[in-house]
């Protein structure tokens, strides 16, 4: 039992004893010979966990990268022993700038409150060109024996961040040379030309490229990103990126042996390493590879209805800078979406402003960073808008929808809406809205539509019947001149009912009187005298008392005379007629030839009667 | 006689009014479903109602809205040029009218007609055919009303003036029945079309394999001037003439 508590005491103090003993081990690590220019790593180690790390002064070295820092930690449990490894570095990478011994001096660590410090190193710093040169030589031999090139020595890689995306989304493209060899006078001859996508420039190219080494398949190569773009697809399906190329200048050594002269002074000069390592230039043109991209549709699921396109990640905010002011002052009203996608082409926003509102168009700005994610940025919408004439109005919110190709979703954004109190104008002599004069407002017309539908009730008819040309036309067309017809004949027929001759008479008087004119010619024909002159009578005095409506009763030279001056017939006529009359009543008494008496007194009667007619008129 | 033709007259205003009592519920149904913007099934009520023979420029023009609603503007502008017919200086067919050619593809500059041409066919469009039957049977009422003065009155100055504007009203209804025939013949004719197929290539001859002359598209209003089998010779508001297949157009 005893031995059994030791064997436990044992365990466990040993293995505290264990974990005691991993004490902290801080050491640098660096080459202890380099030449001038040459880079090479300085490389600090702890295995412990480092509170505070204090790099050293380094002084005659340029510093190309560095401090870097690298962990690794591992627990192991063996059994029930735990033994814990940390491994963390500092790693510089550095080039000599002057010869000579380099002290660099101890850099200091502070772990759980205890400062460790690593030993004084000193590097040795030769110059030594021309052997880096023959060095450089022996190291590159292999791949360049005769002056040319091997196909992998120095390429352009072309490769994207995604291999799939949504239509629109951010996809980055990069081309990268890789070489082993010096290479300068680097040209693009083509670039890939985006066909079916929208492309911003990420890199600024302005000849510096960064260079870093990289070791593939156990070479190391040079290797520094040409060209990084950002592309925005704008067609869906598999789409293809066209190889870029590149022309450059590739400086290969060639080792010729020069024939040996005779000269010994001459050829032992010219052997010399440093003539005998030429260089030679080569022109190469570089292609990358092609590169194909599959775009794929946004989902049309749950799509949001105010949806315009714009994709990635983004926030959408807002400011406005009055909520209570007087007519005819602006509010400045400011919306932001800022985030991660292609900002520039993101859409208007569509705010409703109340219609008694001005609205300036807004200054929209764009700010934008490139970095290698790609784009990134915000863009300002800024809305001046002036309420003219009083009230609480309300700046409803507004919408913004986007599509975030890492969730696969649509979100909707939406900013806040404002409600705006417009007291009035106090200046009210410069006030807008006043009452006639020139600053009458037009009626502005806000949408344009077709006018309402004829409301009921309107009268049907039957296809292409027409009341013109129909029966009752016709039979209203007609009717007015029966009826005209039947007043007409009725009315003649009921005037001589009454026996209202005297109209009748009167009506007929010329008539009368020119037919008994007619028969008594036909007397003077005859040379009947008796018969004529008194048919002649009859008509004279048949026509004055027919037409002047005179009784025959009262027939006499004086009521002829009377009723004819009323009717405003002339004093001569009257005369004349009197006289025909006598005439009539006389002539067949007087002397002379019957016949041509006869024929004066007919033209006689002819003519009174027509004067009299003419006058009556 | 008399008895005879005053039952006739009464039993056609009847048979009219029975009719309106027919359709007025289908009308009243058709006017909910466009307020109610179900314009599809108001757009097959009205079409019904035209097609049991039955118009009216109020019906045609309420089709023609409702097509505008379905977004189907050739249907729209057939409608307002068949209620125009029916109500030519009718505004608010005008005005919409005038909209849906605003919205359609071809714009064709028309051609001026000489100005008495013009003058003459606003005017005899000024009325529509009944309007202008019943201005002239007015006219010529008032004729034989004149005329009755004439051969009744005694006076000579009033026979006179009486014959003078019974004369003066003859002619003026002379002249309405001859506007109302120059009405009732243009409404008679069917000469004019709008064109259905989005976009059509006119023919210089009634051939297929004839050359290309223009093309123009859905909703341009033309005259028709001749016909060989399916092919008619059509003339566009420019002036251009050419021959299309009659299963492009609709006749207004």
């Amino acid at each position: 039992m005893k031995r059994i508590i030791i064997f436990f005491i044992l365990l466990f103090g040993l293995s505290s004893i264990d974990m005691q003993a991993a004490e902290v081990d801080f050491k640098v690590s660096a080459p202890q010979q380099v030449r001038l220019g040459e880079r090479f790593r300085l490389t600090y180690q702890i295995n412990a966990d480092v509170d505070q790390f204090t790099p050293p002064t380094l002084s005659g070295f340029q510093i190309l990268s560095g401090p870097s820092r690298g962990q690794n930690s591992s627990i192991q449990i063996v059994n029930g022993k735990v033994s814990q490894n940390i491994n963390i570095s500092y790693t510089y990478i550095l080039a000599a700038s002057q010869e000579g011994k380099i002290e660099i001096p101890p850099a200091k660590v502070k772990v759980n409150g205890k400062i460790y410090q690593t030993k004084q190193k000193s590097i040795n710093v030769i110059k030594a060109e021309q052997n880096q040169n023959s060095t450089s030589q022996g190291q590159n031999k292999s791949s360049q024996k005769n002056g040319t090139l091997k196909a992998n020595d120095v390429y352009i890689k072309a490769f994207t961040n995604k291999k799939s995306a949504y239509l629109g989304e951010q996809i980055i493209v990069t081309y990268r040379i890789y070489t082993k060899v010096p290479v300068s006078n680097l040209s693009i001859d083509k670039l890939s030309s985006f066909n079916g996508f929208w492309n911003v420039e990420l890199q600024e190219n302005n000849g510096n490229l960064k260079q870093r080494n990289e070791i593939i398949n156990g070479e190391e190569y040079i290797v520094a990103d040409l060209k990084k773009t950002a592309l925005f697809s704008q067609k869906t399906g598999t789409q293809e990126i066209e190889p870029m190329s590149l022309s450059c200048v590739v400086q290969v050594q060639t080792t010729k042996k020069r024939t040996s002269s005779n000269d010994p002074f001459f050829d032992s000069f010219f052997n010399d390493p440093f003539f005998s390592n030429n260089f030679r230039n080569i022109e190469k043109t570089l292609f990358s590879n092609k590169l194909s991209i599959q775009i794929k549709d946004l989902p049309k699921a749950n799509k949001p209805t105010n949806f315009t396109g714009a994709i990635g990640q983004y926030s959408l905010g807002s400011n406005i800078d009055h909520r209570e002011l007087m007519a005819n002052e602006a509010i400045t009203l400011k919306y932001t979406i800022s985030g991660q996608g292609n900002v520039d082409l993101l859409p208007d926003l569509n705010i409703k402003f109340p219609p008694d509102f001005e609205v300036y168009d807004p200054k929209v700005s764009t700010k934008t960073r490139k970095n290698k994610e790609g784009i990134s940025g915000y863009k300002t919408y800024e809305y001046i808008v002036i309420p003219r004439s009083a009230g609480t109005y309300k700046i409803p919110s507004v919408g913004f929808s986007y599509f975030d190709p890492v969730k696969k979703q649509y979100k909707e954004l939406t900013s806040d809406s404002y409600e705006i109190k417009v007291t009035k104008s106090n200046n009210s002599n410069q006030q807008n809205v006043t009452y006639g004069g020139s600053s009458k407002e037009d009626i502005r017309y806000i949408g344009k539509d077709i006018r309402y539908i004829f409301l009921m009730p309107f009268e049907l008819e039957p296809y292409e019947h027409f009341f013109f040309g129909s029966y009752i036309f016709y039979l209203l067309l007609l009717s007015p001149i029966i009826i005209m017809f039947f007043i007409v004949l009725l009315w003649k027929r009921e005037s001589k009912r009454r026996g209202n001759t005297s109209l009748m008479k009167n009506k007929n008087a010329t008539k009368v009187a020119k037919k008994r004119l007619k028969k008594s010619h036909e007397f003077l024909k005859a040379h009947e005298e008796a018969e004529f002159y008194n048919e002649i009578g009859q008509a004279l005095w048949g026509y004055v008392s027919d037409k002047f409506n005179i009784p025959v009763a009262e027939l006499s030279i004086d009521t002829v005379n009377g009723r004819l001056s009323e009717k405003g017939v002339s004093e001569e006529v009257i005369k004349e007629f009197i006289d025909t009359l006598n005439n009539s009543e006389f002539a067949r008494f007087a002397p002379g030839d019957k016949d041509s008496m006869m024929e004066k007194v007919y033209q006689q009667g002819l003519n009174i009667i027509s004067k009299i007619e003419d006058q009556l008129k | 006689m008399k008895g005879k033709i005053i039952i006739t007259c009464l039993a056609l205003l009847f048979s009219i009014g029975s009719i309106a009592q027919d359709f007025s519920s289908k009308l009243t149904t058709a006017q909910n479903l466009y307020s109610g913007a179900k314009y599809d099934t108001a757009a097959v009520v009205y079409q019904s109602i035209i097609d049991s023979g039955y118009q009216s420029p109020e019906l045609y023009y309420n089709l023609g809205n409702t097509y505008f609603k379905l977004q189907e503007i050739p249907s729209a502008i057939l409608y307002y040029e068949k209620a125009l017919k029916l109500k030519p200086s009718d505004e608010n067919i005008l005005f919409n009218l005038q909209l849906c050619n605003s919205m359609i593809p071809d714009r064709i500059e028309e051609i001026p007609r000489l100005f008495f041409i013009e003058w003459y066919k606003s005017l005899y469009n000024h009325f529509p055919i009944d309007t202008w039957a019943k201005i002239g049977l007015v006219l010529f009422a008032i004729f034989t009303l004149l005329l009755t003065v004439y051969f009744l009155s005694s006076k000579t100055i009033i026979k006179k003036v009486g014959f003078w504007f019974a004369m003066l009203f003859l002619g003026f209804s002379f002249f309405t029945f001859f506007m109302t025939y120059q009405k009732y013949d243009s409404f008679k004719q069917h000469d004019e079309a709008i064109i259905f197929t989005p976009s059509i290539t006119v023919k210089s001859s009634p051939a297929k394999s004839s050359v290309d002359l223009f093309v123009i598209h859905e909703g341009t209003k033309v005259s028709i001037l001749d016909q060989v089998g399916v092919w008619k010779k059509i003339k566009i508001q420019n002036g251009s003439i050419g021959w299309i297949e009659s299963e492009n157009i609709e006749i207004i």
